[in-house]
């Protein structure tokens, strides 16, 4: 027999699977992160590997509570201003946009990063890129294609040559 | 209360419990080996062992609410998601840090050898002497000599890899074929030898095997697969644990029992005996204690559970801890100083790279006060280096995001050298661990205090190594080297040692030459406890060869019909 109440609750999303988040942080993560690894000729980005998913994730529980505070504030400014700058949210612009955004980001992430003592708290978008970046390699797209993933070498060589290979995943 | 009887019994199901167990059974000794945790097979209790970087829900990351409950733990470098359930939280067993003591166990069949860093090197006869010649301690009862034998029998068993370097700061062993360097290694192994006469870096020694013998084929390991993972277990046996090695070996003598989830509350002493009897085990989950007998004792605990379970082990004659006449039981805790590091990289060789991942370093022996006391501190370090190229989490030339960066980072970046220190710490009477006056673990059992600090003899050390350090990367052409003192508290180093110290004089030492109680010779410590000082070597290959030993003159005093 069917309760009511599952009848009722049947178009209701339910609440998002991370408290800190919400629907549309996937899409928008996802789309952030494959301005600073896109798909490439051979190599799917970050996109492809659901970078998006994992940062929420990470963010959510392996972040320093000060690291969570900083990347919250840090990410909502960032809706917003995009939003008021560019009249509309991140996904929806053009990648020359897109582009300019995070290089404006990059440069004043540089800047910030100057004047900053050690126990203080890194840039929001140094804090993303560095989750996006370890998402991505750690990934099965990133460790099997971007890079060369060889879980059981069976031997070592020390000094091999080397021709413009792909870095090892491990 | 349930009695059974034993030939010996081993405390301690680790590094050197399992040795232990292996000499004793192979002599046809009936042995029961109690382990206070939960049981480990080899192959079918290593679920991490297989897992791609993807499948870890955090990438191998602990997460932060776990870190937060347990802060000691979560300092040391192996504790990842692969490898939590090997072991112990803060939280689950409690102790007392008068000063901070990182305190790393693991409470499982195996104990902390499916953990360890592999690393065995021997004591030079330099080592042996120090304590002696420099002041300190007291004299080794031993000299390299005594150990060599043992140091062979236990290497050509668990199967070694290196080099033979011939040197006498590092005496060569029972080695399988070495491990490479990789290029900027070398260069900087060149560079050190041309400018400093006293300094010989070789290629680590460590406890894999590269080519197995037969004695390893029998033991059911295969070859080294270069995975660089063992510490989740390794599915071939690539590396000596006593989980894949001396228990499933002892045990197929069928004079081995193995009691698991056996917490020992103390070592029985018979006052009218006037010798030990056994041992009083307390169930990890039940809370039933039951009494088991033997001839002889082996206590391989760990250093610092040893020290507890002998400090817990009151009798009439020994009220302050069994063997304690010494007054000395707990006391002279050393462990290798880790502070200082250096990172430094290096322009060149980028036409040089590397397949597969060598489970050890570049190991330069100690160079200083080897022949004579002529630094302004006591002792000295070994240094261990390696290098590799830095991957996707740098800066390129152009952009730093997009397609062109993308494609940068994919490939391997320059060459990033990682240098540390291992120091040798004094012994001292004030460096001790005690049992708490009134706090006690689940099951009754005294928490142990912890007090244990640097000195400034350890500062002089650090000081040095940074110095000479650098000073070395600088003359190998090295740049951007920046020096580091972790400022970590004792025993994040996972090298205690002492607190039962072997020495010639029952009235200055817990132990004889043998690993023998002075006091009660029907009880042996032959781990990290036994240790007078610490050499600057990584020790579980001391302490297994030194089990060896102690296991075989205890086998013969029994055939003698002296204990």
């Amino acid at each position: 027999m069917l309760l009511p109440g599952v009848l009722l609750t049947g178009c209701d999303p339910g609440p998002y699977k991370y408290e800190l988040f919400n629907w549309g942080d996937t899409e928008l993560l996802n789309e952030i992160a494959d301005v600073i690894l896109p798909d490439t000729p051979e190599v799917p980005g970050a996109k492809a590997a659901n970078v998006g998913d994992f940062i929420q994730l990470y963010v959510t529980d392996c972040y320093k509570p000060k690291q969570k505070t900083a990347f919250l504030k840090g990410y909502d400014d960032f809706k917003l201003t995009t939003t008021s700058i560019y009249n509309g949210d991140f996904t929806s612009l053009s990648s020359e946009k897109k582009n300019e955004i995070i290089d404006s980001l990059e440069k004043e992430s540089k800047e910030f990063k100057i004047n900053l003592q050690p126990e203080e708290v890194d840039h929001f978008y140094t804090l993303l890129k560095g989750t996006i970046l370890f998402g991505y390699f750690t990934s099965e797209i990133g460790a099997t294609k971007a890079l060369r993933y060889l879980p059981t070498p069976g031997e070592q060589h020390g000094d091999i040559p080397y021709n413009g290979e792909r870095a090892w995943a491990l | 209360m349930i009695e059974e009887n034993y030939d010996a019994i081993v405390i301690g199901s680790g590094m050197s419990g399992g040795w232990a167990a292996k000499e004793l059974c192979d002599n046809g000794l009936k042995t029961l080996v109690l382990e206070r945790g939960r049981d480990v097979k080899h192959l079918k209790d290593y679920p991490t062992a297989y897992k791609n970087p993807w499948d870890f829900p955090h990438r191998n990351t602990i997460p932060e609410s776990v870190q937060k409950e347990n802060p000691i733990v979560s300092r040391c470098y192996a504790f990842k998601e692969a490898t939590e359930h090997f072991f112990v939280k803060d939280t689950e067993h409690p102790y007392v840090q008068e000063k901070p003591f990182d305190w790393i166990r693991g409470y499982q069949v195996g104990g902390k050898s499916l953990l360890w860093a592999r690393q065995v090197q021997r004591w030079s006869k330099y080592d042996f002497e120090g304590p002696g010649r420099d002041g300190f301690a007291v004299d080794w009862p031993i000299r390299y000599d005594d150990l060599a034998p043992w140091y062979s029998h236990v290497e050509e068993f668990i199967g070694i890899s290196g080099n033979y370097d011939g040197l006498e700061t590092l005496p060569d062993g029972e080695f399988l074929p070495p491990w490479e360097m990789n290029a900027i290694e070398k260069h900087i192994r060149r560079s050190i030898k041309e400018n400093y006469s006293d300094r010989y870096p070789v290629i680590g020694r460590c406890a894999h095997l590269t080519e197995p013998k037969e004695i390893h084929l029998a033991q059911g390991r295969g070859k080294c697969q270069a995975r660089n993972m063992c510490d989740r277990g390794c599915p071939f046996g690539g590396y000596y644990s006593s989980t894949s090695s001396t228990l499933p070996w002892a045990e197929k003598s069928g004079f081995m029992t193995l009691r698991t989830d056996a917490v020992v509350h103390s070592i029985m002493y018979d006052d009218a005996k006037e010798k030990v009897t056994g041992v009083r085990v307390i169930d990890r989950l039940t809370k039933e204690t039951t009494d088991y007998f033997a001839r002889v004792i082996f206590l391989n605990a760990a250093c610092l559970n040893s020290n507890l379970v002998l400090l817990n082990s009151k009798s009439e004659r020994f009220p302050n801890g069994l063997g304690n006449d010494s007054n000395t039981l707990g006391k002279y805790i050393a462990f290798h100083n880790y502070r200082g590091s250096m990172t430094a990289k290096y322009d060149g060789y980028q036409d040089s790279y590397y397949f597969g991942r060598r489970p050890t370093a570049v190991m330069l022996p100690n160079f200083r006060n080897v022949f004579k006391q002529d630094m302004p501190f006591k002792r000295g370090y070994m240094v261990h280096y390696s290098a590799a190229r830095e991957n996707w989490g740098r800066d390129v030339a152009g952009d730093q995001f997009g397609a062109d960066y993308k494609e940068k980072i994919s490939r391997p970046g320059t060459w990033s050298i990682h240098m540390m220190m291992q120091g040798e710490t004094i012994p001292k009477e004030e460096n001790h661990v005690r049992l708490s006056p009134d706090q006690v673990d689940e099951w009754g059992i005294p928490q142990l205090v912890t007090s244990v600090g640097y000195d400034e003899n350890d500062e002089l050390v650090l000081q040095d190594f940074l110095e000479q350090g650098s000073e070395m990367l600088e003359k190998a052409g090295c740049r951007d080297i920046v020096t580091k003192d972790s400022g970590q508290a004792p025993g994040l180093d996972i090298h205690e040692m002492g607190g039962a110290r072997m020495g010639k004089d029952p009235k200055s030492s817990v132990l004889n030459k043998w690993s023998q109680m002075h006091d009660c010779p029907n009880v042996f410590v032959a781990d990290g406890a036994c240790m007078t000082s610490t050499g600057t070597q990584n020790p579980s290959l001391t302490f297994m060869a030194l089990t060896a030993r102690a296991a075989n003159h205890a086998i013969e005093e029994m055939e003698k019909g002296n204990l």
